[in-house]
């Protein structure tokens, strides 16, 4: 049976050690190489040509991201398997955006690395479950109030407000900028909330730049 | 004639020139003097008719040279809009005007001053504008300004080495303890791997595995509630994106995040600190206080300037209340905030939720890093 061939990229020796120990306690994988830094990686992948590289994403001198970009290009073959300390999704996502087929936090490398090894070396892609499941509640809100934009006639003042509340000024100041009393702007923005059934200042945000009130930054 | 009458030439002359009421008046023209504020007498067209001694050591000059000369002239350019707008509204009819301004020294650094004008003669409409007189109070501000300017770069500094000190022990935490947690974490697997255990043992060894799955977690959150990586890898959006999903997963709070133009640009490191950190205490307020369901967080660029929004629909309070220090953090959030640039707002009323808004210029920095 031929076994799995895993290359082990990590900059901490003791933590190399406790991944290969674990790999090599497998019975149908072994660890072929192993690098402290991300250009000793890419030397290591090119010429050992493993199935799997199991690559810190932290190291220095080339980086996880990096080392991941030159293995991809000059060996797609190697199945690229990110190791990482950082829980933040946004650092999985850009690594799967340089090749990596899957990423696996530090934290539970003892119980899902070999898991995870497996599942790449087979084509498929691994999320940490600690990862996968974040800012569902939080990104890529869909607009509510979308269809009844264009029906609604809002007054020039109640317009205003909107747009400067959507641009991010207090009350206090839209009312000094507009010489009006905190009252009006207050009424202003509640009426104008009302018709466009706008809860909060994220829906009135939305609204802002639907409307084209928000030029990009 | 009685001969007991004193001699007229003997009596002294009537009493609005005699020597008993001479001392008062000499009291009060020396305190005029040198009062400590510089004191200036104009017409309506600026033309200094008196000087104090004050006045005349703060601009350099002799009260001689003053006399007759405008007094805008003694105003830094730049500044003399703001000292003419003035002297136009007290010829107008308003009785009096306070402004900071600069005064002009020939050869010499500026002084801040504060000028108080007043009205003292001539009302507005017909009196041709060399009748009227307008009394000037001008107070050098100039050691007060410095010392204010050396204190906000203290803070500035003290916030900026805060945060290193912060960034650098995250790391620490990410890269040593994190580490060696890894490899106990691995090193008890691979000796539970290693034989056949009896059961007590197997026990025990999971037992050591839960307290170190929970060390590493314990580890990490610490880390990222001290300084996320986030913030300086990847920016001030995804860097709160993760904080508040991890926020509202903790509180069970729903969090409706909404950015605006700076998914793809990023702002000034101070700016996207001092918004992080903004968010980061309002949110912990409202964890604390406000008993709410939902958070709106509004994060945005809007031409040259950087805003940030986190409203709640909780049970809000009342502002103009008087502020306990440590109950709501705000005076510590409005600290930082201004010594990023920036001013903070906070909208609420008792029963209808909170937004706190803080607002920064950009100087131009920023952009793809």
């Amino acid at each position: 049976m031929s076994k799995l061939r895993v290359f082990l990229a990590d900059d901490h020796p003791v933590v190399r050690a406790g991944l290969k120990s674990l790999i090599d306690a497998q019975p149908d994988m072994a660890v072929v190489g192993e690098a402290g830094d991300g250009a000793e990686t890419v030397r290591g992948v090119l010429e050992l040509r493993p199935d799997v590289a199991v690559v810190d994403v932290s190291m220095p001198r080339v980086g996880g991201a990096e080392a991941t970009e030159r293995i991809r290009r000059d060996c797609p073959a190697v199945k690229v398997l990110a190791l990482t300390a950082y829980e933040d999704k946004a650092y999985a996502q850009l690594l799967l955006r340089a090749g990596a087929s899957g990423y696996v936090l530090k934290r539970t490398a003892a119980e899902d690395l070999v898991r995870a090894v497996r599942t790449v070396a087979d084509g498929g892609t691994y999320i940490d479950p600690g990862v996968a499941g974040q800012f569902v509640s939080v990104l890529a809100r869909p607009s509510a109030a979308g269809a009844a934009v264009a029906a609604v006639d809002l007054s020039e003042r109640e317009a205003e407000v909107l747009r400067l509340i959507a641009q991010g000024h207090a009350i206090k100041k839209i009312a000094a900028s507009l010489d009006v009393s905190v009252r009006t702007v207050e009424t202003y923005k509640a009426r104008a909330q009302e018709k466009l059934a706008l809860k909060s200042r994220a829906d009135i945000v939305r609204y802002a730049i639907q409307r084209g009130w928000l030029r990009g930054g | 004639m009685d001969p007991n009458a004193p001699n007229p030439a003997d009596v002294p002359a009537p009493d609005n020139g005699a020597a008993d009421s001479l001392a008062p008046r000499v009291w009060y023209q020396e305190a005029f003097e040198f009062a400590p504020d510089g004191q200036m007498v104009t017409d309506g067209l600026g033309l200094i008719r008196e000087a104090n001694h004050t006045a005349a050591a703060l601009l350099r000059c002799s009260k001689e040279f003053l006399a007759g000369k405008p007094l805008g002239l003694f105003v830094a350019a730049g500044y003399r809009p703001r000292f003419y707008e003035c002297l136009s509204r007290l010829y107008r009819g308003v009785a009096s005007e306070s402004f900071e301004t600069r005064l002009a020294r020939a050869g010499e650094e500026p002084r801040e001053v504060v000028v108080s004008a007043h009205v003292l003669e001539g009302g507005p409409g017909t009196d041709p504008r060399g009748t009227r007189v307008f009394r000037w109070l001008v107070r050098d501000v100039t050691a007060r300004k410095r010392a204010e300017a050396a204190r906000t770069e203290l803070l500035q500094r003290l916030v900026t080495v805060q945060e290193e000190e912060r960034r650098r022990v995250a790391r620490e935490l990410h890269d040593s303890v994190g580490q060696l947690l890894t490899a106990l974490r691995l090193a008890v697997r691979a000796a539970r791997d290693s034989a056949p255990l009896p059961p007590p043992t197997t026990e025990r060894m999971a037992d050591i595995e839960r307290v170190t799955d929970e060390l590493g977690r314990a580890v990490h959150d610490l880390a990222v509630r001290l300084r996320p990586t986030a913030l300086d890898d990847l920016g001030l959006h995804l860097a709160l994106a993760q904080h508040l999903a991890d926020w509202s997963a903790r509180t069970g709070v729903e969090v409706d995040y909404q950015p605006a133009g700076i998914e793809a640009v990023r702002l000034p490191a101070d700016v996207e600190t001092a918004v992080y950190r903004v968010v980061q205490e309002a949110l912990t307020n409202v964890a604390r206080h406000a008993r709410a369901r939902r958070v709106s967080v509004t994060v945005g660029r809007h031409d040259d300037h950087a805003t940030a929004a986190v409203e709640d629909d909780g049970v809000g309070f009342d502002p103009d209340a008087a502020p306990k220090a440590g109950r709501l953090g705000l005076i510590g959030m409005r600290e930082r905030v201004t010594l990023a640039g920036g001013a903070l707002d906070v909208e609420s009323s008792p029963g209808g939720g909170t937004t706190v808004i803080a607002r920064f210029p950009l100087r131009g920095g920023g952009g793809d890093r």
